[in-house]
């Protein structure tokens, strides 16, 4: 039905493309393919979000199905196939935590340690992404305090910006002004890795 | 911060950018509503973002049994067509609950029963078309079965239109044309006014083309009874009843309860074979019917109009009785 994990492969847009092109067309292996390449960061961010391993499983799996299901409806030349699938993954996950409700969500995040990157020397077991992440983390650390806060907040927590401003305290028209600047310095640091992924 | 508010461009990316989470309500912000063209490029600057912030989470690799089970779940039998798993279906509850194995499951189950319903649905539909037809026609109209000779003018002289035109004084051009196209209008005319036409009225044979009680001047009951109406029914509640040992027992939900059972009662006359509710008169209580103790007359709607436009095109008014007014409801049936 389908092959054994695959060992690391060159991360090329190009293939993850034929990969989708292969779902469409009915390929089981192709499927296959795409969890080799991407579940442990589809995981990642699922467990980023909702916390335990039991849920951010199912909402990996539910991520993986949504992906099968509608492969034909996935657009190249909006992102590339890994935004496609993380997207998808992110909002799987976020429709969870929402059932918990909202006062629940801002609890939480007032509750929880402010999320920060990743910023550990530890090796990736997943060579394909290793130095992009470095790149990222590097980036999101160079940011101030307060606007990667807030971009971890909207992308990780599902939060408004009127939560976000209701949560840090501060106004909503500061949270929007940092939000943006915040993106936009990401973008210019990272400018080669957009290219690549979008 | 000033610069950043002076670029309209930003300013409007400010409206947008709470398409990051969810969108806030309108009143919360004063920027301007963003152009297509400032929302592109702001949609574009989320997508970036959106993509690069997975990349600063460590990869985890997922226990090495979930890739087996998710592959399995979601292809299922290597037979199994692909084309069943794509049909979108009643979207499953997403509580911390559910097993997305357990919908791709119900999603294949629910793909191999799903050519026959159609089949179904088809055959429902033929039998309840034919039983239809069959209840179609049994129906009758009063000018199947009543005696007079203008009876195929009965229900004509039921519609609003019509009720409304005889509550008028008509014009003498509208008069002679009536006259001449509808014989049973003659009478409507300005005897049938409310007041002094309906007191002419009374005691004059009226034509067999216009049925009583469709105007102002109603028959009563007792008197000049429809005479092609062989059943007539009167509706009472009963308010209250007694215990044994005499005390009073209020009922309840008795109007509730009396318009259910005249609304069964009516659909059980139209099933066999009705043709029309005449009219609804009034006054019952006055009737020589005698009305039991701790009842009243009922009043509730009955079918008694056909639909129609007033001639000045407003909506005709609802059909529902006055208080004090309609109590009972007079059925024309077939004869035995």
């Amino acid at each position: 039905m389908s092959s054994p994990p695959r060992s690391a492969a060159p991360l090329r847009a190009s293939d993850d493309l034929a990969i989708v092109r292969r779902m469409v067309d009915g390929d089981a292996d192709a499927l296959a393919e795409l969890y080799d390449r991407f579940a442990p960061l589809v995981l990642a961010v699922t467990r980023r979000i909702l916390g335990g391993a039991g849920e951010a499983e199912e909402a990996l799996q539910e991520a993986f199905l949504q992906a099968w299901n509608q492969a034909d409806r996935y657009a190249p030349g909006r992102s590339s196939v890994s935004t496609w699938l993380l997207l998808i993954a992110r909002t799987r996950s976020l429709d969870r935590l929402r059932s918990r409700g909202s006062r629940d969500r801002v609890a939480q995040a007032a509750a929880a340690e402010p999320p920060s990157v990743d910023t550990s020397s530890r090796v990736d077991d997943h060579v394909l992404h290793r130095e992009r992440s470095q790149r990222v983390r590097q980036a999101l650390a160079e940011l101030p305090e307060e606007q990667r806060r807030v971009l971890e907040l909207a992308f990780y927590e599902g939060l408004s910006q009127s939560e976000i401003a209701l949560h840090t305290g501060a106004p909503l028209g500061t949270v929007k002004t940092r939000a943006l600047l915040g993106m936009k310095k990401l973008r210019e640091a990272l400018r080669n890795e957009v290219r690549e992924l979008i | 911060l000033r610069h950043l508010h002076e670029d309209p461009e930003e300013l409007a990316a400010l409206a947008v950018l709470d398409g990051f989470g969810r969108l806030d309500s309108p009143d919360e912000t004063s920027v301007p509503e963003p152009g297509d063209e400032v929302e592109e490029v702001l949609r574009r600057l989320y997508t970036e973002t959106t993509a690069l912030l997975p990349y600063a989470l460590a990869p985890v690799p997922p226990p090495a049994a979930l890739r087996g089970r998710l592959l399995t779940a979601i292809l299922g039998d290597a037979t199994q067509a692909v084309e069943d798993l794509v049909p979108p279906l009643p979207t499953p509850a997403r509580g911390a609950g559910g097993s997305p194995l357990r919908f791709a499951a119900e999603r294949r189950a629910h793909a191999a029963r799903r050519p026959r319903w159609p089949a179904l649905l088809a055959a429902a539909a033929a039998v309840i078309g034919v039983a239809g037809l069959g209840l179609w026609a049994r129906r009758r109209s009063v000018r199947d079965f009543s005696r007079g000779p203008g009876a195929a003018r009965a229900d004509r002289a039921r519609h609003p239109h019509r009720l409304d035109r005889a509550l008028r004084r008509p014009s003498p051009a509208v008069a002679l044309r009536r006259g001449v196209d509808d014989p049973g209008d003659q009478a409507a005319d300005p005897s049938r006014r409310r007041g002094g036409g309906a007191r002419e009225l009374r005691g004059r044979p009226l034509p067999r083309g216009l049925a009583r009680g469709a105007g102002a001047a109603r028959h009563r009951l007792g008197e000049a009874a429809p005479e092609t109406a062989p059943w007539l029914v009167v509706v009472f509640e009963e308010l209250h009843g007694r215990h044994p040992d005499g005390g009073k027992r209020k009922n309840y939900y008795v109007k509730e309860s009396v318009g259910i059972a005249c609304g069964l009662f009516i659909a059980a006359l139209h099933d066999m074979g009705l043709a029309t509710l005449t009219h609804t008169p009034r006054r019952c209580a006055s009737s020589p019917h005698p009305r039991p103790p701790g009842e009243r007359e009922a009043v509730h709607p009955l079918p008694r109009r056909l639909p129609g436009r007033r001639r000045d095109g407003a909506r005709p008014r609802a059909q529902g009785p006055r208080r004090g007014g309609d109590s009972t409801a007079v059925a024309r049936l077939p004869g035995p």
